[in-house]
């Protein structure tokens, strides 16, 4: 009879390895950022932060109203809490499978070891960690915070749970298509929502119970159409983008990208009928690439055109020069990147072409910050408002011309010289600013027009 | 002369990676890069490609397009195929070839005609709508090497070509890299299949630790090479 090996050890020996490698890597690292003598003084004033903090001072004691005010809260929304946190599985599993089975647990699997022992490994060690962690947070809370005791655990019990019960519902979810993920999403919501309106403890409860025969039957299909090489993407990714080597080295991790969302529709395999197509594919395989980036652009400045006009009217005008300058940089970073990667790196450039198709894909992103802005304008509605807009719009137009010919002058490695038209640039901004007290300014909208047009004729490559 | 390469200087961190390489290459002709490992041929088959920015000298091609200021029209100049595939995993074989199409202003009768006649050569009929990533190294090899000869460059720089192909294709790729350099295509190669090289280039560069350590008609290399073996 052929015993099988013990996958434990197999699995605990690539875990140890890989383990040392990262404190090796990191060593390094921070050998590069820190030398001893700074390392010693950084963590003596680490100390007497600390000691200052928590042993001398009363920091602590300056909260308590505010904890008390947390403890009330967490009491009342138990129920709630506890029908809102599949949400956060569901969520995450648009993007990760919820545990980490690297290609290296993956090339395991292949040797005379079970994978589906392998991934049952990692899993466990998940929720280890997991309990690790919030049994350190948890113990931090009730050293330091007069939160009961008994609340603290019961949350960090309702955690441990749910990071249980979740694991098996997020991997197959992460599996499925989008549009079923989302039909899921939605129900969740939507029984979150009947749960906030009845106040009723027994949405939450029958929910939990939902996912507890959930896990029953989904366990039967554990395995089955799992997209393995994804799983392992993401998780290589997860595993080694090393916070301190990012810092150390400056550099940004980017996903390996075996998988792609733009495989699997026949229409996307048929042939380019023309060259606008072709280009059109390739900014969109590179921009779904940089999602997570691009993302956190347009959602920032979204973000500070809402919450600037409750702090004030002034600010947001700032913000809004801010924002265009930010967002006219930002996508003509991305539009030179395209270029000093994968099969575009070494194919020659048409790069008037290639910014023609690119123009497209800017003003979809600029959809989302220009709603705050003309509801801001909307709610201050004056004859001026139309012009306005005009004037803000020509702006970033100008700014993203000047910038992205720069670019393409650079690409092509010829000498760069936009001193004027970016001195230009720099004047419309501090004019928006103005834009407010002296509407008449966007009158200039005109002369911006003018300008670009005068660019336009006189091609820069 | 196609291609002048003139006391080119490639630096990382400080450390000289070529070192004042200067070589011409007539219209047609076939210039092998021989070398052991880390001796520099694909280093400098970068630099002439533009991908790794050289620290001095120049490289110009048909007598006028410096890489330096010319860079856009250089490139339209210039074929690669890369040792590693190089291949989008988002776009089909077929999809893959209209791309070098579209960069190289290729007609589309003249792509057409190119990728039957490839396609059927390196035996990739059934292939042209799957993905990359289904495809064996050797397959996606041959993907590459489409791409790189669909085009009518000036030159064409080969690193590895026979890596990773069959018998077969092997001989397909000799033959179109002869008629390719017989229709006027300068071509740089490198490889370690020397018996190979010998049928195909004119002329050879050995490179050891990035400086030219010797050159010369390819009739030459037999004896440099005995005799590099004998010291």
């Amino acid at each position: 009879m052929i015993r099988e090996a013990p996958v434990w050890k197999a699995y605990w020996f690539i875990r140890k390895n890989r383990r040392r490698k990262k404190r090796k890597i990191n060593k390094i690292a921070l050998g590069l950022m820190v030398d001893k003598t700074t390392g010693a003084y950084l963590l003596l004033l680490g100390a007497y932060l600390f000691a200052s903090l928590f042993i001398f001072g009363d920091f602590i004691q300056e909260f308590n109203p505010y904890f008390i005010l947390i403890e009330e809260n967490l009491k009342k929304g138990f129920w709630l809490i506890l029908t809102a946190l599949p949400i956060r599985y569901i969520m995450k599993s648009f993007r990760e499978p919820g545990l980490k089975f690297s290609s290296s647990e993956y090339q395991l699997g292949m040797l005379p070891y079970s994978r589906s022992r392998i991934w049952l490994f990692a899993l466990i060690e998940k929720w280890l960690r997991q309990f690790v962690i919030y049994s350190i947070i948890a113990g931090l809370v009730i050293l330091l915070t007069p939160i009961s005791h008994s609340l603290v655990i019961s949350y960090v019990l309702l955690l441990m749970v749910y990071d249980i019960m979740m694991s098996v519902p997020q991997w197959r979810l992460f599996q499925i298509r989008f549009l079923p993920k989302l039909g899921w999403l939605l129900l969740v919501i939507f029984i979150n929502m009947f749960g906030v309106l009845t106040t009723s403890p027994i949405v939450g409860i029958v929910l939990f119970a939902i996912i507890i025969v959930l896990n029953f039957v989904l366990l039967r299909s554990l395995f089955t159409r799992v997209n393995w090489s994804r799983v392992t993407e993401i998780s290589d990714y997860h595993i080694w983008n090393m916070w301190l080597i990012g810092k150390a080295s400056q550099t940004k991790f980017k996903k390996q990208k075996k998988y792609s969302v733009f495989q699997n529709s026949m229409k996307r395999k048929k042939a380019f009928h023309s060259d606008k197509a072709l280009h059109n594919r390739m900014w969109k395989l590179y921009l779904a690439k940089n999602n997570e980036l691009l993302f956190q652009l347009i959602g920032a400045l979204f973000l500070m055109l809402v919450v600037l006009p409750f702090i004030n009217e002034t600010l947001f005008y700032i913000g809004l020069a801010f924002g265009i300058y930010a967002y006219a940089s930002a996508t003509v970073s991305f539009f030179s990147d395209r270029f000093s990667s994968d099969i575009l790196h070494v194919l020659p450039w048409d790069l008037t072409k290639y910014n023609k198709s690119f123009f497209k894909w800017v003003l979809y992103g600029a959809i989302l910050p220009l709603i705050p802005i003309i509801i801001f304008l909307g709610i201050h509605m004056t004859f001026w408002v139309p012009l306005q807009l005009l004037f803000y719009s020509s702006t970033f137009l100008y700014i993203y011309d000047v910038k992205v010919d720069k670019a393409m002058v650079m690409l092509a490695k010829k000498p760069v010289n936009f001193q004027v038209d970016e001195s230009i640039g720099f004047v419309l901004l501090i004019l928006i600013v103005f834009s407010d007290a002296y509407p008449i300014i966007s009158v200039g909208f005109i002369v911006i027009l003018f300008l670009l047009m005068k660019r336009r004729n006189k091609p820069v490559l | 002369m196609v291609l002048e390469v003139k006391d080119v200087n490639v630096e990382i961190n400080q450390t000289k990676l070529l070192e004042d390489i200067s070589f011409e290459m007539e219209s047609g002709t076939v210039l092998a890069l021989v070398g052991h490992n880390g001796a520099g041929k694909s280093t400098l088959i970068k630099s002439l490609l533009g991908i790794l920015e050289k620290s001095a000298g120049q490289i110009i091609i048909n007598e006028e397009y410096n890489q330096d200021n010319s860079f856009l029209t250089f490139k339209q100049m210039v074929s690669y195929l890369p040792e590693e595939p190089l291949l989008l995993t988002e776009l089909t074989v077929m999809q893959h070839f209209q791309l070098y199409g579209m960069s190289y202003e290729l007609p589309e009768n003249v792509l057409k005609k190119r990728i039957d006649r490839y396609v059927k050569g390196f035996e990739l009929e059934d292939k042209l709508n799957e993905y990359p990533e289904s495809l064996s190294k050797g397959m996606r090899q041959k993907v590459q090497t489409i791409c790189a000869l669909l085009p009518d460059t000036s030159l064409l720089l080969i690193d590895e070509p026979f890596m990773g192909l069959d018998i077969y294709a092997m001989d397909y790729l000799e033959k179109l890299i002869k008629e390719k350099a017989e229709k006027g295509t300068s071509i740089l190669l490198t490889s370690h299949q020397l018996e190979r090289i010998k049928d195909i280039a004119d002329h050879f560069i050995m490179l050891q630790h990035g400086k030219i350590q010797s050159h010369g008609p390819i009739d030459e290399f037999e004896t440099i090479q005995r005799r590099t073996a004998d010291d």
